[in-house]
Parts: C-alpha cells; structure tokens; sequence
C-alpha cells in the first residue's frame, strides 16, 4: 500500500509492504530504500513508538483538518496524507482570486471587544479584537490594510478557536 | 503559638499536590477544595476531604473569598494555605482568615499590602541600601504618558497589584505606549482585580536572579541562595536553576545580604523571594514576592530544606531554628515548567482534556504535577501542568538528567511545551550557561529558520505513512505487537494456562 506524503519540504512516498517483517515490525520503502520499522502504540490515541534505522522514538500525531499533526521530540511537521493513486492528483481549485481575509479567533476564549465596525477603514497591523484566555490578553490585528466588511461576533462572548471575528475587504482586493 | 492539625488549600493543581504532600509528612489533615471542572483532579483525590466551588470562573473559584471562609469553618479547618497566584499575596483574604480566627499560611496582612504595593516597598527597600531600577508611583494613562520620558524608552508596564508575569508589557516607545497600557490595564483587572500600573526602566539583556528567604514571626531571617530565572516567556519563567551559573562567590554572598536586606526592610514574615536584575555584576532588586514560588523545588533540591513544612512551621509560630551557617547547599538542580502551550504554534493556549499521561522517573529525578487522566485543561485557569526538577552533582549531570526526563515524559490530550524544553536544555549556549532573558526568544528563530530537518521529515512521513495504514487496515500489525496482545498473553500466563 503506498501513501503520498505532503506538506514539508519534498513530497514523499512511502509504501507499506506486505508482509510485515515479524512481530510489531513493518517494512516500508521511502526513495527506492527499504526498511525494517517497529510501530506500536505509547500513550493514549495520539503518541506511538517508532522505530527504524537503530533509533526508537515517541512521535505524537494527531489529525488537524484534513491534515496531521507529526510531533517528534522537537520538532513539529504539518503533513497531509493520503493513499497515492495512479491517476494524477486533481488540484483543488483555488476560488477565484482572494478577496476578502477573515481576522479568526487563534484559540478559545473570552472575546473581551471588537474594536472595528462594518465599512470602517483599517490599516495594516490595526487592532480588530481582543481575546483572553488563561488570564493573558491578546490583541488580534488587520494582517492587511483594508475596509471591515462583516463583524460576525460581539465583546463578551466565548469564542471557539478559528471561530471568524471579522471579514475584511483588503485595499485592492476586489469589489 | 498554635499547632496546625487540619489545613484548607485554596488552590489547585500540582501546587495543591505539593501542599498536600507536606502535610501527610507532618500529620496534618490536607483538605481540598474544587472548581465544577476540577472534580476528577488528582489533589481532590489526595485529600481526606473535599469540597466543591460554585463555578469554574476565578471570581467563582479559587478566588473565592467568602464561600472559602464558610468551607474553612465547615470542614473545621484552623489554617488555610494559599499556594501561589489566586489569593496568596491578597491581604484582604490574609486579614479575613486572622478576623475567622484562622491561621493564613504565608505573612501577615499588613506585610502583604506591603509588598503589594510594588511602588512603596521598592522606596522601602532602597531606603535600606539595596540597589532599585529608575521607575514612576502608581499613574493614569496621562500620567504614564508624561513620566515615559523621563524613566526612558523601552520600558516596562507593570501592574501595581501584579505578579507571576501577569499584565506585564514591555514597550519600545511613545507610539506603542497607549494600546499596551489599555491591554495591560485589562489584564491588571482580569488577574488581580486592581487596574493600577507603574512603569519601570527596562534593561534589554538582564539576567533574572532571585534570592529565597526565610524569615519566622521572630526576627529571624535567613536566605537559602539564588535561584536563575532568566528563560522566560511572555515575562513568565519556564526553565529555573540553582545556582546561577552567572554569579560569582563574591556576588552571590552580596546578592544574599541584599535579599536579607529588602526583607528586612519590608518586615517580612514566612518564606518570601526577592528578585533581582543582574547587568554583568551590577543587580537591582525589582520586588519581593510575598508568597512561596512556582520554582520553590530547586531550591528544595539543593539546600533539603522542605519549604512547605517550613512555611506552616512559621505560620504556626515555630521560631526557624535555622541559621544562616547551617544552611548548605549541595550540587545542582534545574526544574522545567511543562505548560499546556503550542510551542510550534506561538505558544497559544492548548485546552483539552488530558487522555493520558507518562512522567519521568529516575535518580535525582522529581516530577510535582497536577495531571491526571480526563483532567480539563480549560482557558479559566493557568497552563502550568507539571514541573520536572532534576537534581545532579554538577550542573552537567543535572542538565543530563533533565535532557533524558524530558525524552520520558508525554502527554496525550494537548499540545505541551516538551518540544521547546527538549530544545532549551540541548541548546549549547544554556549548557554553557550564557543565557539571559532573550534566550527563549531564539525558539522562534531556530523553529522558523531552517530548512527542515532531513532525518526529521522522514521520520515524520514515516510515521504519518503508518498511522494512516493502522487506521485503514488495524489488522495489518500482528496482535502480539499490541498492547492488547500482552495483555492478553499476561491473562492468559497468569491463570496458568499451559504450565
């Protein structure tokens, strides 16, 4: 079974063969090299041990999206995965050209205010809103210079992460 | 003095655990208290009683001033311990305890306004001899504004009732002064219920050194050496150290007269910390926390002294029984802070529920943690889930330990700031012991700066291949690789079969 890789660096195959080489070891195959891996679970759903080339590992990996989350002991990689087919991949289209930018909540929290209203002017870097969570106050900025075209919550309220504060139209951004 | 048999912990966490712990060593009944999402905790578990808060909300909680009063006289409690943050250095809360006839663990009312008072106990303190940074009174927005110039550009925001980090801003200048006061004033409120702010000189590269003190309802004081603080993130320590690599003998024996000095100054009473700002061998002292520290444990670590057992020996009266030349301190210790923070994401808050847990273990090894198993992580409280302390002859072997522990220890449930600590303690410039108040800074270059690892993404795409060809075909690992497999085989070799 080979799996298609994405998303750091060079794409990546890797193929899983069968059969596995013994008890908890799997072979796979990654650019033409072939290896003898141990895999099985650590701790709760997420973390798992790996092992392969001489050296055994913890690796957290954890779905994000569509993607995954693959969490070494240092480093973190955003990666997709999916079972590589021979037909060439369709490209999903990109929805025309950007026009608007959404300023989203980073992570759950008390939305403590909105500081811009629909149709008003901001510069790039401008303060949108501000959050809290775990007593630390955070300022969410215009990532462009632009006019606010929706305001979708209100100060006051909970907010889950990623949840859409504002939509802004950036200068030069459509109409 | 008053013997204290059964003690009200107004906290939560791995501070409550550690509370706790202090008491079963010296026979006193711990009780608990808890917030709604607290209630499977492991300190409501350790306690011989517990009793619930209305709601999670700090205000609701822990912060709960007149419902913790009426817990204490139900649960016929005749101390109360503060832990850190929340009520500790609050004296309208030290004042009630003493009014209900209840012992507060930690000093006095009025040495807690004293100390809460950043602006009056640093007069105080540099009337005593001890050196100050250049800063203004409590001030307005106008008056923040007006004084800037004269303190001088970048300098600190700070919160008059402040601590732990908490609505601290560093502001480089005029433009950026009036939206950092407005955020640092909203925080000020949401921590401390106290809006006032003070500004302070800021150095751009200090090294933060403090200094722990004991000090009995009698006059004596001692202190138990320094502690380097200088990784910290968003003005909040994360990895801590005793001794400082960056002191001298000559300057540690100033540094712990200062200490001695300031808390003098301020009449203090119960274990306390002055902190210091140390420019080459220049050291200001900025504030005396008035409670016991997150990072108590390396100091633990190095002297034996059990700083909990001394606090309550204090609180109930005890003289010390301590003197400065008995107090010895012996190799090295250094504590990590594992937080429930993204590091590869900013560091943004990660709330969850822990699904799992493993913690390292080891000679010189010491791991106080809150973390149990269906724990929420919520946004209402603090990110602190553990700290991993390690203790080694040298520095070298300490640093060492820590290195190994941490490769041990996962959390299953949120992201943790393991990664960014595995990094800290490999990082040849903390191992050299030349680092300051910028180092943890570097993460983010390191992180962001480099062309990713070749060994790193294969292993990555590896796992990512595998985890994917688990979740299509769980059948493709034979069954006596899994955890069930053993499992099953263990039964099956216990119930005797086959012998």
């Amino acid at each position: 079974m080979k799996y298609a890789v994405t998303g750091a660096g060079p794409d990546l195959e890797v193929e899983v063969l069968d059969p596995p080489a013994g008890p908890g070891r799997l072979r796979v195959r990654v650019h033409g090299r072939e290896y003898d891996v141990g895999w099985s679970p650590a701790l709760g759903s997420t973390h798992w041990w790996l092992e392969w080339d001489g050296r055994r590992q913890m690796v957290a990996i954890e779905p994000e999206g569509d993607g995954l989350g693959v969490t070494l002991a240092i480093d973190h990689l955003d990666l997709r995965v999916a079972p590589a087919s021979p037909l060439p991949r369709k490209r999903r289209e990109q929805g025309g050209t950007l026009q608007t930018v959404e300023v989203r909540a980073p992570m759950p929290g008390l939305l403590v205010t909105v500081e811009v209203r629909p149709g008003q002017a901001v510069g790039a870097g401008a303060t949108v809103a501000v959050i809290e969570a775990m007593k630390m106050q955070m300022e969410l900025r215009a990532p462009a210079a632009g006019t606010v075209r929706e305001v979708r919550a209100t100060g006051g309220r909970e907010v889950s992460a990623g949840e859409v504060i504002a939509v802004l139209v950036p200068d030069g951004g459509g109409r | 003095m008053k013997p204290i048999r059964r003690l009200l912990i107004a906290n939560r966490g791995e501070i409550a655990v550690r509370i706790i712990r202090a008491c079963r060593a010296l026979g006193i009944a711990p009780l608990a208290v808890y917030s709604p999402i607290d209630a499977g905790a492991p300190h409501v578990r350790l306690a011989d009683a517990a009793w619930p808060l209305p709601a999670d909300a700090p205000a609701e909680s822990y912060l709960n001033i007149a419902r913790l009063r009426e817990i204490a006289r139900a649960a016929g409690a005749d101390a109360i311990h503060p832990g850190y943050g929340f009520l500790a250095e609050n004296p309208a809360f030290a004042a009630a305890c003493a009014a209900a006839g209840l012992i507060f663990v930690g000093p006095p009312a009025e040495v807690l306004e004293r100390c809460g008072d950043k602006v009056h106990a640093r007069e105080q303190i540099a009337a005593a001899g001890v050196p100050v940074l250049p800063g203004t009174g409590a001030v307005s927005d106008e008056e923040a504004v007006a004084a800037a110039g004269r303190v001088g550009y970048p300098l600190l925001i700070k919160a008059v009732g402040g601590g732990g980090g908490k609505g601290i801003h560093v502001v480089d200048s005029s433009v950026d002064l009036p939206s950092a006061l407005r955020l640092a004033r909203g925080e000020a409120v949401a921590a401390f219920g106290d809006p006032r702010l003070y500004l302070e000189r800021w150095l751009p590269r200090p090294r933060h050194v403090e200094v722990q003190i004991l000090a009995d309802a009698h006059g004596a004081i001692v202190h138990l050496g320094e502690r380097e603080c200088s990784v910290q993130r968003r003005h909040q320590k994360v990895i801590e150290e005793s001794p400082s690599p960056a002191l001298t003998a000559d300057l540690r024996e100033r540094l712990g007269a200062a200490a001695v000095a300031a808390a003098r100054a301020v009449g203090y009473v119960n274990a306390g910390t002055v902190e210091f700002l140390l420019d080459s061998d220049a050291f200001y002292c900025i504030e005396v926390n008035a409670r016991l520290q997150v990072e108590h444990p390396v100091t633990e670590m190095v002297t034996g002294v059990d700083l909990v057992e001394a606090q309550l020996r204090i609180a109930a009266g005890e003289p010390l029984g301590l003197r400065q030349d008995e107090i010895v301190r012996r190799g090295h210790a250094v504590e990590c802070r594992v937080g429930a923070e993204d590091p590869h994401h900013g560091f943004l808050p990660s709330l969850g529920v822990i699904e799992a847990v493993r913690e390292p273990a080891g000679p010189g090894m010491r791991v106080d943690s809150g973390l149990a198993p269906g724990l929420p992580v919520s946004r209402y409280f603090d990110p602190l889930l553990a700290k991993v302390v390690a203790w080694g002859a040298t520095r070298q072997v300490a640093l060492d330990r820590m290195a190994a522990a941490l490769d041990e220890m996962a959390v299953s449930g949120v992201r943790t700031t393991l990664p960014f600590l595995r990094w800290a303690v490999r990082d040849p410039a903390f191992r050299a012991g030349e680092y300051d108040v910028r180092f943890a800074a570097r993460w983010d270059e390191w992180v962001n700066g480099r062309p990713p690892d070749q060994d790193a993404l294969l292993s990555a795409a590896i796992a990512a291949a595998l985890w994917a060809h688990h979740r299509h075909r769980r059948t493709v690992l034979p069954r006596t690789a899994t955890a069930d497999g053993w499992r099953r085989t263990a039964r099956i070799e216990s119930l005797g079969e086959g012998s």
